[in-house]
């Protein structure tokens, strides 16, 4: 299959002629972007692009504005005097008819599941199997009633917006595949060829469907810009001039996993050298590096902390940080969402009440916080995270699973865009399957406690470690980011991240639409609230060739359903234009304009 | 409203209020709005009469409430001044809190991590084959964050050229050591029993082409457009080749253990589970918040022992069979100990006493059984009939990442919405789900790599036991079960052996056996504490496929010299 890649202009690999030119041009950025210092950083990076490269020349300047006001208010406040969370207050009108559809949905079920009961006919009465569990005197129903319900009778009516597969790598655009659903929603397979289809006016109807390609082994799939993967400096769009040559060496060596744990045979030479950069790049002493994102902060908090220690939470947290401050056996506290001066009252509280009943003091006190928040695009209040605790002396714990690589001005991550120190911040984590474009994460942190983490976390000790194939990709683009592969790709991705986003931000705003986040972060939510509107949104996009998340009950709360575009360096501003135009179409359709009136 | 007057004045109000709901009840008559005015204005009058009318009338009655009401409102009134009081005495002031703050910042907070005794000395790998491995051997100096932290400049917000050009100088700098050495050692280390490592080029073909064509990471979570299409083919081709009706991929093989077991067992259920089991499934297990009851490590007996007891509660408490979930817990192929679970009896006892089963073939599936299906094929079981849930990590003898859990549609399709490790992680690298699908396809291709591994096996462990026989004088036994591939030696309790410190000595035999030129992993010293289930003090011994006769004697004949060497060494010291 022929893979265009899109952004190709901007971010190929300069010829061998252009060498000479690249490197000056690189200097000359570098200079441009650290000689005033870094207040002003983002202005002169604009100049770093060059003027006559840049597509966003027209509306740059309004851009600037909006972002750098953005950042004063919310990334550099030295007080916390008020709350910053800006997810919105649900008008009575929205809440009144999100409740009815969920009532309706709920009623509907019930009914259906009590004619199935009936008849004896449905498709969620089990087929008889003659399995001893299935006996319902003597076994209790394997699935929770609620939540077996929740997914029989409401998640199954739109699951054809989620776990769409894809066939192709997760770039600008991807190619998703057609599914249906033989049972009635009960399930979705992959359509596959056309000839499955029953008779020609439905074959008719895909092959005239605007976006509608056949893969190269004749199955049906969707061409779409794709707004949802964390594809975020756009290393899945340029994979094969940038990492493909380093990444498939790494094969000659070593295989595709140690099958050992890194403290047994499991660490190989190009372990160690992520390590060593992630550590570089982030200035701390040591780094880790784990399978797993998710396992990272699941085995690394209960090795940090356990009983008679205090987690702090923000209220928003990822369910890996849930995870694993439940599995550490650690007291947890929750603060508002970002709000500074609620954690200092519970962070004081704490320390002065000790622990509960036996009154004995907290042994340590980790504050667990997220570089971005995934689910509302907003960045941490890290200056006066990193205040407050300084104050008490409580360990500060940052996730920067969605920042790292994705914001700052050389893609170090929240604690570069807000300007804080990364010697404040005691615990460092981050992914590599966002903005690395590979999997696994790491931990950063002081010697003495990366020390510790290799003899007591559980995903150093009997885990799989990482594997080498992929710690090369790491690596690789590790060194595009850090300029150290001789050009400035890394810089412009950096560059285009942060204009592609500001330009979305800021469009869908203009549209009227509900963004929620701050500029420069390249999550941008879009509210939708009422549960039909998520199928809705997310069938009309896939119909016009652009790819969303959306999301429901139960990853946000039941009335804040809300669609997600995560933008990428990959992305052309033509393949945002016209997603955009896609989605103003939309909005309409949907009535989505909550930012102008409640009714949409 | 005339009747009213013509009872006594007591009850008028009761009686007014009483006919008028009747009125709109029972007549149906349409209220004006006159009425209701006229209803509004009578009641304070109404009500005045029949006070008085009480007091006149009853005095006691008013009396003695009146009082009641009064000790009501003196006993709330006077028990909150009370609390208040107490609450202003209790509470510290400005700098008593301060100084508490202060007290606890500077004396009383534990370190983030404690200092560690020792580093130990971790193996770096340059290249592997699976039967070898090489080594880095000046690895104190690669291992070492010393050279990290001299070289890095903590960065902050602006990245000067000079630091552009510091990032080419350390680079040099770390070119400038001594160019590291390498050396090769035999591989009975690695849980790669079937050789699927970079030797085998039919892996190695299927990772690169689906690189070429996904690139690397899938960006995303499986929900989110991290679907690749073959996530897909690897989950039915799983599915078929096990033989369940469906099957979850995950993007690493220890949460696929924890996240099964979590997403089942919820507050309330019942888990009883082996003592022996390994990290992962005892993870899940404790995320599950269910109530947890233990047997002794693949003891039948215990077993029994412990389900009979819940059923004797079951009948004291008068508790339906089918009230609580019930789960099992056990390992195929105890990682920590090399045992195979008796999967005959214990399906025996589960069925008798209604359990569902959670079984972990990580370290079974690919080795056990005539076709590498796991401990299900080796007892002739049917997965989904016998055992309800079963997780498969495809670290192990697959030699790919992830892993899946295989079960019935219900099974499968909950997890897709409540297993954590599928829902909120990225979902695994395209090439590892392809290098998967090939080294399943192989285990059907290449049924004589098994059959190798099994002579293998055989072999090692007769050597092994002769060696732990004639030689060591019995300091070491095997404790492993004889179908494994992974030969678990312990020190023997004799005599001799009593004041040994089992941890130190069997890490120095490991480390004496690789300058020997072997790779065996010493078990134990890693966790001391961690968690319930630490692997006992061991020496881990897999064997390949790949290995020839001469590979293991070799590893045999060093693992005795090595042995002998440290055991001499501790007696001169």
């Amino acid at each position: 299959m022929t893979r265009i890649l899109r952004g190709k202009s901007r971010f190929r690999k300069p010829d061998p002629e252009d060498d000479l030119t690249v490197e000056t041009d690189m200097l000359e950025a570098e200079v441009s972007s650290t000689s005033s210092g870094t207040g002003s950083q983002f202005d002169d990076d604009a100049t770093a692009y060059g003027s006559s490269g840049d597509p966003y020349a027209d509306v740059r300047d309004r851009m600037e504005t909006l972002a750098a006001s953005d950042k004063a208010q919310f990334a550099l406040r030295s007080s916390d005097s008020e709350h910053l969370h800006t997810e919105p207050q649900i008008p009575l009108f929205i809440a009144y008819t999100v409740y009815m559809s969920y009532a309706v949905l709920i009623i509907i079920g019930h009914i259906r599941d009590f004619l199935a009961l009936v008849f004896k006919n449905g498709r969620y009465i089990r087929k008889e199997t003659g399995f001893p569990s299935d006996e319902r005197d003597s076994f209790a129903p394997l699935l929770k009633s609620w939540e077996h319900f929740y997914t029989r009778r409401l998640y199954t009516r739109v699951q054809d917006c989620f776990n769409r597969p894809i066939a192709s790598n997760p770039g600008a655009h991807i190619d998703v595949v057609e599914r249906c659903s033989y049972d009635q929603q009960k399930s979705m397979k992959v359509l596959g060829s056309l000839d499955n289809l029953e008779n020609d006016a439905q074959r008719q109807e895909y092959r005239q469907g605007e976006y509608f390609v056949e893969s190269e082994n004749g199955s049906a799939v969707r061409r779409c810009v794709n707004l949802g993967s964390y594809n975020y400096l756009g290393f899945a769009d340029d994979w094969q001039v940038s990492c493909a040559k380093e990444v498939k060496a790494s094969l000659d060596n070593l295989a595709v996993s140690t099958s050992s744990c890194r403290n047994e045979y499991g660490t190989s030479s190009i372990h160690r050298q992520v390590e060593k950069t992630v550590a570089r790049f982030l200035g701390k002493e040591d780094a880790l590096v784990l399978n797993m994102g998710f396992n990272t902060n699941a085995t690394t908090i209960p090795a940090l902390v356990g009983r008679g220690d205090l987690i702090i939470s923000d209220e928003l947290n990822h369910t890996s940080i849930v995870n694993g401050a439940r599995a550490s056996g650690a007291a947890i506290r929750i603060f508002r969402h970002n709000d500074t001066s609620n954690l200092e009252v519970i962070l004081r509280d704490a320390i002065i009440k000790g622990r509960p009943r036996t009154r004995r003091p907290w042994n340590k006190i980790l504050v667990v916080v997220e570089g971005i928040y995934s689910m509302e695009g907003e960045y941490c209040d890290l200056r006066n995270v990193v205040r407050v605790c300084k104050k008490y002396g409580a360990y500060v714990y940052l996730d920067e699973a969605h920042s790292i690589g994705a914001m700052g001005p050389t893609g170090r991550g929240c604690a570069e865009y807000t300007g804080v120190d990364t010697a404040d911040i005691d615990i460092v984590m981050g992914t590599f399957t966002k903005s690395f474009g590979g999997m696994g994460g790491y931990i950063a942190a002081s010697k003495e406690t990366i020390a510790f983490l290799r003899q007591r976390c559980a995903g150093s000790v009997y885990h799989n470690s990482l594997s080498p194939v992929v710690c090369q990709q790491v690596l690789t683009s590790f060194k595009v980011i850090m300029g150290e592969d001789g050009t400035t790709i890394g810089k412009q991705k950096l560059q285009a991240l942060r204009d592609n986003s500001n330009y979305c931000r800021m469009r869908l705003q203009e549209m009227g639409l509900q963004v929620l986040g701050h500029y420069d972060s390249p999550i941008m939510p879009v509210m939708l609230y009422n549960p039909c509107k998520i199928s809705a949104f997310s069938r009309e996009c896939l119909k016009r060739g652009v790819a969303v998340v959306v999301v429901g009950f139960p990853a946000v709360p039941i009335l804040m359903s809300r669609a997600r575009f995560c933008i990428s360096a990959g992305h052309t501003r033509e393949d945002l234009d016209r997603a955009l135009k896609e989605i103003d179409e939309i909005a309409d359709i949907c009535n989505l304009r909550y930012a102008r009136s409640m009714f949409g | 409203m005339d009747p009213s007057r013509s009872i006594p004045n007591v009850y008028n109000l009761g009686f007014k209020a009483g006919s008028l709901v009747a009125e709109l009840l029972y007549m149906r008559r349409r209220l004006t709005l006159s009425e209701v005015a006229d209803v509004l204005t009578s009641f304070p009058v109404l009500y005045k009469e029949w006070w008085l009318n009480l007091v006149a009338n009853d005095p006691i009655h008013v009396l003695v409430e009146t009082t009641l009401i009064i000790a009501i409102v003196y006993f709330l009134v006077s028990r909150s001044k009370d609390w208040k009081a107490s609450d202003e005495k209790e509470k510290l002031t400005a700098k008593e809190e301060n100084e508490l703050l202060y007290d606890w910042k500077q004396n009383i907070r534990a370190p983030l991590a404690p200092k560690v005794q020792h580093q130990p000395e971790y193996a770096v790998i340059h290249k592997t084959d699976g039967r070898t491995i090489t080594l880095q051997v000046n690895v104190s100096s690669s291992m070492s964050a010393s050279s990290v932290s001299t070289d890095s400049t903590p960065v902050t917000n602006n990245v000067s050229t000079e630091d552009a050009f510091k990032g080419g100088a350390t680079r040099a700098s770390e070119n400038t050591h001594p160019a590291p050495e390498f050396k090769t050692v035999l591989n009975f280390g690695t849980s790669d029993y079937l050789g699927r490592s970079a030797s085998n080029s039919l892996i190695k073909e299927a990772a690169l082409k689906a690189l070429d064509k996904y690139g690397c990471g899938s960006c995303g979570p499986r929900g989110f457009y991290g679907t690749v299409d073959v996530h897909l083919e690897l989950e039915s081709a799983m599915a078929k080749f096990i033989g369940t009706d469906d099957a979850i991929l995950y993007s690493d093989g220890a949460s696929t253990v924890s996240s099964t077991v979590a997403a089942f067992a919820k507050r309330g259920d019942l888990i009883v589970a082996d003592e022996g089991i390994y990290e992962p499934l005892m993870t899940g297990v404790s995320l599950s918040r269910a109530n947890v009851k233990w047997f002794k490590h693949n003891d039948m007996a215990d077993l029994q022992k412990v389900l009979a007891q819940v059923q004797e509660s079951d009948i004291k408490l008068g508790r339906k069979l089918n009230d609580q979930r019930r789960f099992l817990v056990v390992e195929g192929l105890y990682k920590n100990t090399g045992k195979v679970v008796p999967l005959d009896d214990l399906i025996k006892l589960k069925e008798k006493y209604c359990f569902r089963l959670i079984l972990d073939e990580s370290n079974s599936f690919g080795v056990l059984g005539k076709t590498g299906r796991g401990v299900t094929e080796l007892f002739g079981k049917q997965l989904m009939r016998d055992v309800e849930i079963t997780t498969i990590s495809l670290e192990n003898a697959v030699g790919s990442i992830g892993g899946v859990t295989v079960g019935s549609e219900e099974v499968v399709d909950h997890q897709r919405l409540s297993g954590s490790g599928y829902c909120f992680s990225a979902s695994s690298p395209p090439f590892t789900a392809t290098a998967a699908i090939k080294s399943i396809e192989l285990l059907a291709e290449q049924p004589e790599t098994l059959k190798q591994l099994r002579e293998n096996q055989l072999y090692l462990r007769s050597k092994l036991l002769n060696l732990c026989q004639h030689k060591l004088e019995e300091v070491l036994v095997i404790t492993s079960d004889e179908r494994s591939p992974m030969v678990i030696l312990q020190v023997a309790d004799i005599p001799e052996t009593k004041n040994l410190d089992e941890i130190a000595f069997l890490s120095e035999v490991v480390k004496e056996s690789l300058n020997r030129g072997v790779a065996f992993v010493a078990t134990g010293h890693q966790s001391v504490g961690l968690v319930r289930t630490a692997p006992p003090p061991a020496i881990r011994i897999c064997v390949s496929c790949l290995h020839t006769k001469e590979d293991i004697d070799h590893a045999v004949t060093a693992l005795g010299e090595s042995v002998d060497f440290v055991l001499n060494r501790m007696h001169d010291s």
